[in-house]
């Protein structure tokens, strides 16, 4: 099995190609860092949508994640468009190479944005991929437009493709920070969430392999089952949110979002906790 | 059958998709003039993007590239060699990679001497023939021969059907009645070589459907069997190429040129004579 791994050299990036790779697959990673290695790693541009027809050639899975990771890295627009026109082009040129499926890197920005001026307006815990979406920037704002792009190809055009709503995802390092102190009750959304990136690198293989009909397109959130905060769930909910409905039970540190849609449409459940 | 047009807008691109559509092929133009209609029959696209390149050929049986800058001096002498060589590869790799079996594309006469001169023409041999060794003497005339290259190198790597026709003058339909003319006295070196833009489009559409071996490159000039100057062609010969060799019985304004590759490879033979309207 041919998979080309775009944003390769990125933290999750990196850990989806080795996961892959530990799975006997033939990937070829794609990023816009140095030179390629004439093996398993090019060098390409993702706005270009040449480069994308010629590198893509041949896969059976595209996973990507290449984009500007974060609004604030580079002028508003530049990131808005980088990342639509990336996006989008890698769903025409998969298309139009007939490459079936395609996993895209999707973010909870779609919905929540921490420390923003205005506040998140949630209609609901756990949170769902039901959920309204309301993006706050131009990051979040591009995700959404890049599900909807998704949402057209997969259809109007056939094609199986799996959004994947990535929390905060930590590398090694990070995890071994957690779990955080209590944010103060001046915070503005804090974000609750966060995944390991070894589960998130999972989560991409799985939606890359996992059996799922043609003309699809499954929006899923990729979490830790547990809140990153040494408190309780209630606690929390009860500092930042105490006016949003709860539709279910939220015991100890449950993450007050669902993970069933991951784990029905392609078997992804988190193997990693924030506490104990 | 489906054919790409690239250049469809220009002399040559028009003709040739009035004549392909006239012989039942479904024609996509393609150039960077104005706008597309939506309705596939015409596309406005830049083909020195690649990208663009991969989606206006694919789903083609044949692609005819006529895109280019058509000449020198209409722009700074890199922009005309870097644009046409580019929009040449972005095909010929579009193609290769999306599994269109066969390109044919407008290379020039002007691979062996710029039109009109601006240095001396050095014609080894008349009968001219694609044997005879090239000159490229322009930006423009380089950019050609470059894409010769790029096309024998796709058909040996990729197993792309391609075709390399060398254009001589092309005519058109309000130049023609101003043919034969007499040698401008302004040149030293009178091009004798010409070709009908009606037959320049029907050998075209022959090379992009006629049968070729998979993976060959065929390079052939395509001109009419006359030439389009009032002098005999043996006096023109000796009196302006007399170094030149003439390995063939050649009588009255029989062309200097020759067309048998065009003829054998893919049956072009030209119906179109200057002297006979």
């Amino acid at each position: 099995m041919r998979i080309i791994v775009t944003g390769s050299k990125g933290k999750l990036g990196s850990a989806v190609v080795a996961y892959a790779r530990a799975q006997g697959a033939d990937v070829l990673g794609v990023d816009v860092v140095g030179a390629g290695d004439r093996r398993g790693y090019v060098c390409a541009d993702l706005t270009n949508l040449g480069q994308l027809y010629d590198v893509l050639r041949h896969a059976d899975a595209i996973i990507h994640l290449a984009a500007v990771p974060r609004a604030g890295e580079f002028t508003a627009a530049r990131t808005l468009v980088s990342n639509v026109s990336s996006a989008y082009n890698i769903l025409l040129a998969a298309h139009h190479l007939g490459i079936g499926r395609v996993v895209a890197a999707s973010s909870i920005q779609v919905l929540h944005r921490a420390g923003h001026h205005i506040r998140a307006h949630f209609r609901y815990f756990p949170l769902d991929e039901d959920h309204p979406a309301d993006p706050k920037d131009e990051y979040g704002l591009s995700k959404l437009m890049a599900e909807q792009a998704a949402q057209m190809f997969a259809h109007h055009y056939g094609m199986t493709i799996v959004s994947l709503r990535y929390v905060w995802i930590c590398s090694a390092e990070e995890w071994a920070t957690l779990p955080h102190p209590p944010p103060p009750a001046v915070a503005i959304d804090p974000l609750p969430f966060c995944v390991h990136v070894e589960d998130a690198a999972r989560a991409a293989w799985l939606a890359a392999t996992a059996a799922l009909p043609p003309a699809t397109h499954v929006v899923a959130f990729i979490a830790a089952p547990d809140i990153r905060f040494d408190m309780t769930t209630a606690e929390f909910l009860q500092r930042f949110y105490p006016h949003v409905p709860r539709r279910s039970v939220l015991h100890d540190h449950d993450a007050p979002i669902s993970l069933i849609r991951a784990r029905q449409a392609f078997g992804f459940v988190p193997h990693y906790a924030c506490h104990g | 059958m489906k054919i790409v047009v690239t250049g469809s807008k220009g002399n040559i691109g028009s003709a040739v998709v009035d004549y392909a559509r006239s012989q039942r092929a479904h024609v996509l133009g393609v150039d960077n003039v104005g706008r597309g209609d939506g309705l596939g029959n015409y596309i406005a696209a830049d083909l020195t993007d690649l990208g663009s390149c991969y989606d206006v050929v694919r789903g083609a049986d044949a692609v005819i590239n006529l895109a280019a800058i058509p000449d020198s001096k209409m722009f700074p002498n890199a922009q005309t060699f870097m644009t046409n060589v580019a929009i040449t590869y972005n095909v010929f790799l579009a193609a290769a990679h999306l599994g269109v079996k066969r390109v044919v594309w407008a290379s020039s006469i002007q691979v062996n001497h710029t039109v009109p001169p601006h240095r001396p023409v050095r014609y080894r041999y008349f009968p001219l023939d694609e044997d005879h060794p090239v000159d490229p003497q322009s930006d423009y005339a380089l950019s050609k021969y470059v894409g010769e290259v790029i096309a024998d190198a796709f058909a040996r790597d990729f197993g792309l059907t391609t075709v390399s026709l060398r254009f001589t003058d092309v005519v058109t339909l309000q130049r023609w009645p101003t043919l034969p003319a007499p040698v401008d006295p302004g040149t030293q070196y009178p091009l004798p070589h010409y070709v009908h833009i009606h037959d320049c489009a029907r050998a075209c559409y022959l090379a992009a459907t006629a049968p070729l071996p998979p993976g060959s490159h065929t390079v052939a000039f395509i001109a009419a069997r006359d030439t389009h100057i009032d002098m005999p062609s043996r006096e023109l010969a000796q009196r302006y190429y007399p170094d030149a060799e003439l390995r063939a019985d050649i009588q009255d304004h029989d062309a200097l040129i020759s067309g048998k590759r065009a003829e054998e490879a893919f049956g072009f033979v030209p119906q179109f004579s200057c002297r006979s309207r």
